[in-house]
């Protein structure tokens, strides 16, 4: 079999038959249960970094949480929070005077961090922080704009 | 016992872990499980409106090609390595792969929802682009060699066969082409465009850091435990290899962008191919062979580590290059 054989004229006829079916799923996940928080919390008390890492991350991190990993000895954790979805603008604020600059970018990158606190990082030390500061003020302010 | 064998009846208890890199990986991999919808990707639907007619045509390049070649990775394990593996461990992180894939799958299937992308269209491109069907006939010409009933793993040359097929789905396939569309993917981001679409990728790309360690690691043991099959002959094989994947994959890219896209060109792609080919040399105990520097040190934290892309390398970069400068 050649992989380019998997789009020859059935298989192109058989998709575009299908191109007004409906999507194959609805792409629905496992809610949230007790149990994934629970499971969620355990990471974040991981001894790997890189667990603690992905309890930052998960889009379900509740915000006890990520405020105890905002203050993780590992700059790598801090990272994860400081790009974390969830992340509240108050542990945005506190991780903006993280003493590491990578940490801070990550802060000045993110969507919902108050603007005085950009303010304040447009003016940081760390030049990778102001040119993500830069880079993050020019997203549109409305959708499509 | 090494980390090659078929038997059925060995690899059923996980103690003792003969590979604990193995199951630190599965670890990882397990904390990482993510899915597509927690990603809200129908926030990049305006970002999609106000896109130009060629950045439109780029994205649907990517899902084109990413999509199968998903599917095609799913096959290479299953029928090429996990066949093949005796430890417990290795099964347990190659099961999770598996289910990676599946979900990379899938959430390249949600970007084709949610964004107008004709997909019938997208899919031409594998048949007129002749670099692409290229880079296929190179990927499935390995796992067929891996289905037939002749291989026998014990033997040096079944053994290499092994090594052949993750080399050319874990290191070329994962390693080289794959990370060549995500900065393609994640330069979009670069310019304010589709940020949810970002994290999808970056997610992504999480799980392919992973992919790419535990088969580096499975390569260097199977050659660890088998000195029989590590020749210079064998070593210039593999190595020859993975420069012919590059040679592909630039002619890929001069085909897919030959006008340049997104402030990157071909010539800026290519050399980024030709950094990441370095860097899979020098992971498999070779030397560096083009010695170029990395063009997109935004994408480097993703290559070097298991952090997520640090995109905010970008903007001190060679990145906003004449698109047609090079081209």
């Amino acid at each position: 079999m050649s992989c380019v054989s998997f789009w020859g004229p059935d298989a192109r006829e058989r998709m575009v038959a299908a191109m007004a079916a409906p999507p194959v799923a609805t792409f629905a996940s496992p809610g949230v249960s007790d149990g994934k928080l629970r499971r969620v919390a355990l990471m974040a008390t991981s001894p790997d970094p890189r667990v603690r890492e992905s309890a930052a991350l998960n889009a379900h991190v509740p915000v006890e949480v990520l405020e105890s990993l905002a203050v993780d000895p590992e700059m790598s954790v801090r990272c994860c929070v400081a790009r974390s979805p969830q992340a509240s603008p108050e542990v945005l604020t506190w991780l903006a005077r993280d003493e590491s600059a990578p940490v801070r970018r990550w802060v000045g990158a993110h969507p919902v961090t108050p603007p005085e606190v950009m303010d304040s990082l447009a003016e940081d030390p760390d030049v990778g922080v102001r040119e993500v500061v830069q880079w993050n003020r020019r997203w549109p302010t409305t959708p499509g704009g | 016992m090494g980390i090659l064998g078929t038997g059925i009846e060995q690899g059923l208890l996980l103690k003792p872990v003969t590979y604990p890199w193995a199951m630190e990986l599965y670890d990882q991999a397990v904390a990482n499980t993510w899915f597509p919808n927690e990603i809200q990707l129908g926030e990049d639907l305006a970002d999609f409106e106000r896109m130009s007619d060629e950045e439109r045509h780029a994205l649907t390049f990517l899902m084109s090609y990413f999509n199968p070649n998903e599917l095609l990775v799913n096959k290479a394990l299953a029928f090429g390595v996990y066949p093949y593996v005796n430890a417990a461990e290795c099964h347990l992180y190659l099961a999770k792969q598996m289910w990676e894939e599946a979900n990379h799958c899938m959430s390249f299937e949600y970007v084709l929802e949610t964004f107008p992308i004709d997909r019938v269209a997208a899919y031409e491109s594998h048949v007129t682009v002749p670099s692409m069907a290229a880079k296929e006939d190179f990927e499935v010409r390995f796992i067929k060699r891996m289905t037939e009933q002749t291989l026998d793993i014990t033997t040096t040359e079944g053994k290499r066969d092994f090594v052949r097929n993750l080399i050319a789905y874990n290191v070329i396939l994962e390693g080289i082409w794959f990370y060549s569309g995500f900065m393609v993917a994640l330069s979009f981001r670069q310019r304010n465009l589709l940020r949810n679409f970002g994290s999808l990728i970056d997610w992504i790309v999480r799980d392919e850091s992973l992919h790419l360690k535990f088969g580096i690691n499975l390569v260097l043991t199977v050659l660890d435990e088998n000195p029989d099959i590590a020749t210079p002959e064998f070593a210039d094989e593999i190595r020859q290899m993975i420069l012919d994947a590059v040679e592909m994959e630039e002619a890929y890219n001069r085909d897919l962008l030959p006008n340049g896209i997104l402030g990157v060109n071909a010539d800026y792609i290519n050399q980024y191919v030709r950094y990441l080919a370095d860097r899979r040399l020098d992971e498999l105990g070779f030397g560096p062979h083009y010695g170029v520097a990395n063009p997109a040190k935004w994408m480097a934290t993703a290559n070097d580590t298991l952090q997520l892309v640090n995109f905010f390398e970008s903007i001190n970069t060679s990145y906003e290059v004449n698109a047609k400068s090079g081209s």
